[in-house]
C-alpha cells in the first residue's frame, strides 16, 4: 500500500482522543434525585445492551476516524492486473511509445517491433471511452511529449500515433516516466494510467533508477509489442581511429569492436572499412556468444585532412547498428623542441620539468604535441626546420649560430616561445625578433607583496575559448619578473599584463612568424604559475598558436538524441550543419549574435554531421572542419533480450515494484460516512424511542 | 398566633385551608371515640341518644336491661343507643432525606407538600372536634404527638409539623414508623401517612397490611415530584442518591423510557398491595394545587362511604 500523503496519518492520534473522550471519567453534572435505587436497578437492566451500544458507538467513531484519516492521506493499493485498472470514473491515460533504435528490430515477416508496438497503443486508445484523455510520449532520448498535455481529443492522438516513427534513439524511460507523472498530475481527471508499450528490451531498463515521483493512484502497465524469442543480432559497438607511429606518416590503425548479443557464437563474422566513400578494407571474425570480439585495420592515407568512413558487418535483425560512422582528421602531430637551459633530466629543478608535462598531456579532440627536449649544446647541431614550435626555457645565452638559425626558422612562419631562468636571459642574440629589449629583472622585496595578473587580452586566439569565463592565471603570484623595454619599431602586442601594466606574455609578429616573450620562468623558480590551472591550456594553446594549429581538432562523437554544443566566433553571420541525410540546419547571424555557443539538437540520425560557417571578410560560407562532429547509436540498444518472454504478463526482475496502484481512498471514504451515520443512528434511536414516549 | 406563623413559615397555607374547610371527611368505618362527634358509630353502645329496645338475649349486659319495660311488660328488654364517637387521627409524615426533593417543575419540596396535606387535614379534623395526632418518622426515631381533640392542641401540632426538617442520615424507617403508629393509635384510627414510598420495601407492605387487618383506617398520600415520574433530564448526569445510596451515572435518554415504566410499575403494585388491605392510597404530584389532591380524597372517600 501506497500513500500520497503519507504525513496526513498522523491524524490518527485523534483516535487516542476519542478514547479518552469516550472512556475518562466524566463528573460533570450531578443531580441529587431521590429514586436512584430503581434508576439504577433500570440502568442495570440495560447494562449489557447500553455496553454493546457504547462499544458499537466507540467502534464506529475510530472506524470512522480511522477510515477519515486514510481517505486523507490517499492510500493505494499496490496491484498487478494485467487487464489494468479501471473503473466507471474518467480516466487519463499517458502512453509510452518506446521508439528507440531497438524498436526497428524486425521479425520474420518483415514487420518492425514499432508497427506492432503502434497497432497495440491504438487498441489501448480504443479502449479509452468520450471523456477520457490520452497522451503520446515516445520514450527516445530524450523523451519528450507530442503535445504538451493529455487531450480529450483522442482522434489527435490516434494521429499522433499514425505520425509516429521509430528513431536511432536510446530508451530514456526515467525522462518518459518523468514527463507521464508531469502531465498526470496537470490532468484533474481522477483515473491516472500510463501504459508502457515497449519491446522489452533489457537495455532500457538497465542501470536505471525509476524516477517515479509519485505513483499513488497511477495504475502502470507494460504491453509488451513482440513476443516468442528475442532475433538474433550482432552489432558494431565501437570504431577507434589512431595515428600509428609519430603521426608524419599519415597511417591509422581503425579499431572494430563487435558484439555478439546471441546465446550462439558467431564464426566468420564479415566486417568491411569503407573510407570516403569507397571499400578499403575487409576481413572476417569469431565472436564468441553473449561477447565481443576486435578486428583491426590499418590504412595509410595518401593526403591530411578530414576523411569520412564506416565499418559494417553482416545484416542482422536489427540493420541500423550494423554500421558505426566515424570521421578521422589526419594531420600530423604538432613538434616542439624544447631548449632547455637547465637540463637536469628526471628532476623538478629541471629547467623544462613543468613544460614537458604540461605539453604531453593529451586533450579531448585536438591534435597531440610531441614535445622533445634538447640542452642548447645538442640544438645547436640539430635540424630545426622539421620542428613546428621552439621553446627557450631558462635559456640565458645561445650561441650566435643557433640564434641566426632560430631567426630563420621564425622567419619561416614558425613559432618561438621564450621565457627566462632562474638568472634571467638577455637573449641579445635575438635581438631583432624578440618583442623587447630585456633590461633588468625585477623581484617582490617580500612574498607577500608578489606581483599578480592584471589583464588578459581575451580576444586573443590563446584566450578567446575563455570567453568572459575563469583563465585560470588570476591568483598567479610572480615574485620575479624580466623589465622589458618596448621597442617602438616593432609589431608588439602584449596578452597578459601584471597589476602596475608591465607585460607577463607578449608576442611580436616577424615576416610571418610569431615569437612570444613570458618575463617569467615556466618553472617554480620565480613563479607559482606552473601548478595554476590556466598553466597547461596556456602552453599548449600558445604552441598550437605558434604552430598556427590551433583550430586542428578531432572531430566529437555525440550519441543520437543528445544535443552539442557549437562554437560560435565573434561576427559570425551564419551557421550551418549538413546532416547525413543532407539535411541543413540553420542559424542566422540574429540566432547566432551575442553567443560563444549554439545548441545543436538535431542529431536524430547517425553519421557525420558537416559544419560551414559565414564569417566576416569571407564571401561565402566556409567548411570548418574542426567543428564537425559524428553522431553515434547507442550500444545499449543493441541488446534486443527481453526482460519478460510473456507478453505484458510477467514483467520481472528490474519491472518489479511497477505495478499499478489502484486508488482506495473514495472507498474509504464512503465508509467514514457510513460509519458516522451508524453513528449518529446509534445515538439517535434512543432518543427517539424516548421523545416518542414522552 | 399561629395563623402568623403558618403565614410565616407557610407549612398550612391559608387558601388550602379554606379549600379544605369544605371538605367533609367521611371515615369507612367507624372509629371508637373517646369523645362524641359528628361521626355516627355503627357500632351500638353508652351513649346519652336512646337508639331502640332489642329483647334480652344470654350474654347481653345486665347493666343495660331496661328495668322500667320489665316493669311494665314484664319481659326483658335491653336499651340500645347510639353511641356518638370521636375520630382518632394519627399523621405520619416522612421525613426522609428523600422528602427534600423539589424537582424543576414543582414549587415546594415533597416534605413541604406534605406539610400542607397533613396540616390542612389536622385543621379540619380538630374543627370537627375530632383527635388528631402527629407521628414523623425518618431512620431515628422523632417525637410525636399523641390525638387530642382540643382545639387549643392545634397550634402545638401545626407547630410541631412546621418544624420539622429532612433527616440528613439516610433511610426512612419505615417499619419501625409503623409499629409505632400501632402503639400509639389505639383500637381503631385513622393513620394518614404522607411519604414518597421510595424505600419501601416488602417488609413494610406486611406492616401497612398489618396496621390495616388492625380495624386502623389506613391511607397513604403518595408524594412525588412530577420529575421522579417523568425524569425529564436530558443531559448524561451523574445522579446522586439522597439518601446515602450512592450515586449513578447514566444517559437519561437511553434509559428514560424504561424508568417511566418502572414508575408506572411501582405505583401499580402499591394499588394493588393498598386495595387487598382495603387501604387507600392517594397520589399527590407536587405540581398539583394540595386543595385539589384532598378534595379528590375526600370525594372519593364520600363515594365509598355510602357504598358501604
Amino acid at each position: 500500500m501506497t500513500f500520497e500523503s503519507p504525513w496526513m496519518l498522523l491524524g490518527l492520534v485523534a483516535v487516542g482522543a476519542v478514547l479518552w473522550l469516550h472512556l475518562a471519567p466524566r463528573r460533570g453534572l450531578v443531580i441529587p434525585f431521590p429514586a436512584v435505587g430503581m434508576l439504577r436497578r433500570v440502568a442495570l437492566r440495560r447494562v449489557p445492551r447500553l455496553k454493546l451500544r457504547s462499544l458499537l458507538i466507540l467502534l464506529s467513531r475510530i472506524l470512522a476516524i480511522v477510515a477519515l484519516v486514510l481517505a486523507v492521506s490517499r492510500p493505494g493499493l499496490t496491484v498487478r492486473r494485467p487487464g489494468g485498472i479501471r473503473s466507471g470514473m474518467a480516466l487519463v491515460q499517458i502512453i509510452l511509445l518506446d521508439d528507440s533504435l531497438s524498436m526497428r528490430q524486425m521479425d520474420s515477416d518483415g514487420r518492425t517491433a514499432f508497427d506492432r508496438a503502434r497497432k497495440k497503443a491504438v487498441a489501448e486508445l480504443d479502449r479509452l471511452r468520450p471523456g477520457d484523455a490520452c497522451a503520446l510520449v515516445p520514450t527516445g532520448a530524450p523523451a519528450r511529449a507530442v503535445r504538451g498535455e493529455a487531450l480529450f481529443d483522442l482522434e489527435s492522438v490516434r494521429q499522433d500515433l499514425s505520425a509516429a516513427r521509430p528513431g536511432y534513439r536510446s530508451g530514456d524511460m526515467a525522462g518518459a516516466l518523468r514527463l507521464a507523472a508531469k502531465m498526470l498530475e496537470d490532468s484533474p481527471l481522477p483515473q491516472r494510467e500510463v501504459v508502457l508499450v515497449t519491446d522489452l528490451a533489457d537495455g532500457m531498463w538497465r542501470d536505471m533508477d525509476l524516477p517515479w515521483p509519485d505513483r499513488t493512484g497511477v495504475g502502470f502497465r507494460v504491453i509488451g509489442a513482440v513476443s516468442g524469442q528475442p532475433p538474433v543480432n550482432a552489432s558494431v559497438d565501437r570504431v577507434k581511429v589512431q595515428p600509428l607511429g609519430d603521426g608524419v606518416t599519415r597511417e591509422v590503425e581503425v579499431e572494430v569492436v563487435v558484439t555478439n548479443h546471441d546465446d550462439e557464437a558467431m564464426v566468420g563474422k564479415e566486417v568491411m572499412l569503407e573510407l570516403d566513400g569507397q571499400e578499403v578494407a575487409r576481413g572476417s571474425l569469431d565472436v564468441p556468444a553473449d561477447g565481443s570480439a576486435v578486428k583491426r585495420f590499418h590504412h595509410r592515407f595518401s593526403e591530411e585532412g578530414v576523411h569520412r568512413g564506416l565499418v559494417w558487418i553482416d545484416g542482422d535483425a536489427l540493420a541500423e547498428d550494423n554500421i558505426r560512422y566515424f570521421t578521422v582528421v589526419v594531420r600530423r602531430a604538432l613538434i616542439v623542441l624544447v631548449i632547455n637551459g637547465d637540463y637536469r633530466p628526471g628532476s623538478y629543478r629541471d629547467e623544462a620539468f613543468y613544460l614537458m608535462r604540461a605539453l604531453e598531456t593529451p586533450t579531448p579532440y585536438d591534435i597531440p604535441i610531441k614535445p622533445m627536449v634538447v640542452d642548447v649544446a645538442t640544438a645547436g647541431a640539430a635540424p630545426l626546420g622539421g620542428n613546428d614550435v621552439i621553446f627557450l626555457a631558462g635559456v640565458e645565452s645561445i650561441p650566435q649560430p643557433l640564434a641566426n638559425r632560430i631567426i630563420d626558422f621564425v622567419r619561416s612562419k614558425k613559432g618561438l616561445f621564450i621565457a627566462p631562468g632562474n638568472r634571467g636571459t638577455s637573449v641579445a642574440e635575438l635581438a631583432s625578433i624578440i618583442p623587447g629589449r630585456v633590461r633588468s629583472v625585477r623581484s617582490a622585496r617580500r612574498s607577500a607583496r608578489a606581483f599578480s595578473v592584471d589583464a588578459v587580452n581575451r580576444s586573443h586566439p590563446i584566450f578567446s575559448p575563455f570567453g568572459d569565463g575563469l583563465t585560470g592565471l588570476e591568483k598567479t603570484r610572480i615574485h620575479s619578473h624580466l623589465l622589458v623595454d618596448p621597442d617602438p619599431a616593432a609589431e608588439r602586442s602584449v596578452v597578459v599584463q601584471l597589476k602596475g601594466g608591465l607585460p607577463l606574455l607578449m608576442e611580436r609578429k616577424v615576416d610571418g612568424g610569431i615569437v612570444m616573450l613570458l618575463t617569467t620562468t615556466l618553472d617554480r623558480d620565480w613563479t607559482d604559475l606552473p601548478i595554476r590551472p590556466g598553466y597547461l591550456p596556456l602552453v599548449q594553446r600558445a604552441a598550437r598558436y605558434l604552430a598556427g594549429r590551433l583550430g586542428d581538432r578531432e572531430p566529437r562523437r555525440v550519441s543520437v538524441g543528445r544535443s552539442i554544443d557549437l562554437e560560435v566566433s565573434v561576427g559570425m553571420r551564419r551557421l550551418v550543419v549538413l546532416d547525413p541525410g543532407d539535411g541543413k540546419t540553420v542559424f542566422a547571424a540574429k540566432e547566432l549574435a551575442g553567443r560563444s555557443r549554439m545548441r545543436f539538437m538535431g542529431t536524430t540520425t547517425p553519421g557525420s554531421y558537416r559544419v560551414w560557417a559565414q564569417m566576416p571578410g569571407f564571401g561565402g560560407l566556409k567548411e570548418l572542419s574542426d567543428m564537425e562532429f559524428v553522431v553515434e547509436t547507442d550500444p545499449a540498444e543493441s541488446d534486443l533480450a527481453r526482460v519478460a518472454t510473456e507478453e505484458g504478463s510477467d514483467v520481472a526482475g528490474p519491472l518489479e515494484g511497477v505495478v499499478g496502484v489502484l486508488p482506495i481512498w473514495p472507498y474509504l471514504l464512503l465508509f467514514a460516512v457510513l460509519f458516522l451515520l451508524f453513528e449518529t443512528w446509534l445515538i439517535g434511536h434512543g432518543l427517539r424511542r424516548s421523545h416518542v414516549s414522552r | 398566633m399561629i395563623e402568623r406563623r403558618e403565614r410565616s413559615r407557610g407549612p398550612v397555607d391559608p387558601g388550602v385551608l379554606e379549600a379544605v374547610s369544605t371538605l367533609v371527611i367521611e371515615v369507612r368505618r367507624v372509629v371508637e371515640g373517646l369523645q362524641g362527634g359528628g361521626h355516627a358509630s355503627l357500632h351500638q353502645g353508652a351513649s346519652v341518644e336512646f337508639a331502640e329496645h332489642k329483647k334480652y338475649c344470654p350474654g347481653d349486659d345486665i347493666r343495660h336491661i331496661d328495668w322500667r319495660a320489665l316493669a311494665r311488660t314484664d319481659r326483658y328488654f335491653i336499651k340500645a343507643h347510639e353511641r356518638e364517637v370521636t375520630l382518632r387521627c394519627l399523621l405520619m409524615l416522612d421525613c426522609s432525606s428523600s422528602m427534600a426533593y423539589q424537582g424543576s417543575r414543582a414549587t415546594r419540596s415533597k416534605l413541604d407538600y406534605a406539610r400542607v396535606l397533613l396540616g390542612a387535614m389536622a385543621h379540619v379534623l380538630v374543627r370537627q372536634g375530632d383527635a388528631v395526632g402527629l407521628l414523623p418518622f425518618a431512620s431515628s426515631p422523632l417525637p410525636h404527638l399523641p390525638p387530642d381533640r382540643k382545639p387549643e392542641y392545634l397550634p402545638a401540632l401545626m407547630n410541631r409539623l412546621a418544624s420539622l426538617r429532612p433527616a440528613q442520615d439516610g433511610g426512612t424507617g419505615f417499619v419501625e414508623a409503623i409499629h409505632r403508629a400501632a402503639d400509639h393509635a389505639g383500637r381503631r384510627a385513622m393513620i394518614v401517612m404522607a411519604t414518597d414510598l421510595w424505600d419501601a420495601d416488602r417488609d413494610v407492605e406486611v406492616a401497612l397490611a398489618s396496621l390495616a387487618s388492625r380495624g386502623h383506617d389506613v391511607t397513604l398520600f403518595h408524594v412525588l415530584s412530577p420529575d421522579e415520574i417523568d425524569f425529564p433530564f436530558d443531559t448524561t448526569a451523574t445522579f446522586e442518591g439522597m439518601e446515602g445510596d450512592g450515586g449513578v451515572q447514566v444517559d437519561p435518554a437511553l434509559v428514560r423510557e424504561d424508568y417511566r415504566r418502572a414508575v408506572i410499575d411501582m405505583d401499580l403494585r402499591w394499588r394493588r398491595v393498598t386495595g387487598e388491605a382495603q387501604m387507600d392510597l392517594v397520589s399527590a404530584t407536587t405540581d398539583k394545587p394540595p386543595e385539589a389532591v384532598l378534595a379528590n380524597f375526600a370525594s372519593r372517600r364520600h363515594r365509598t362511604t355510602r357504598r358501604l
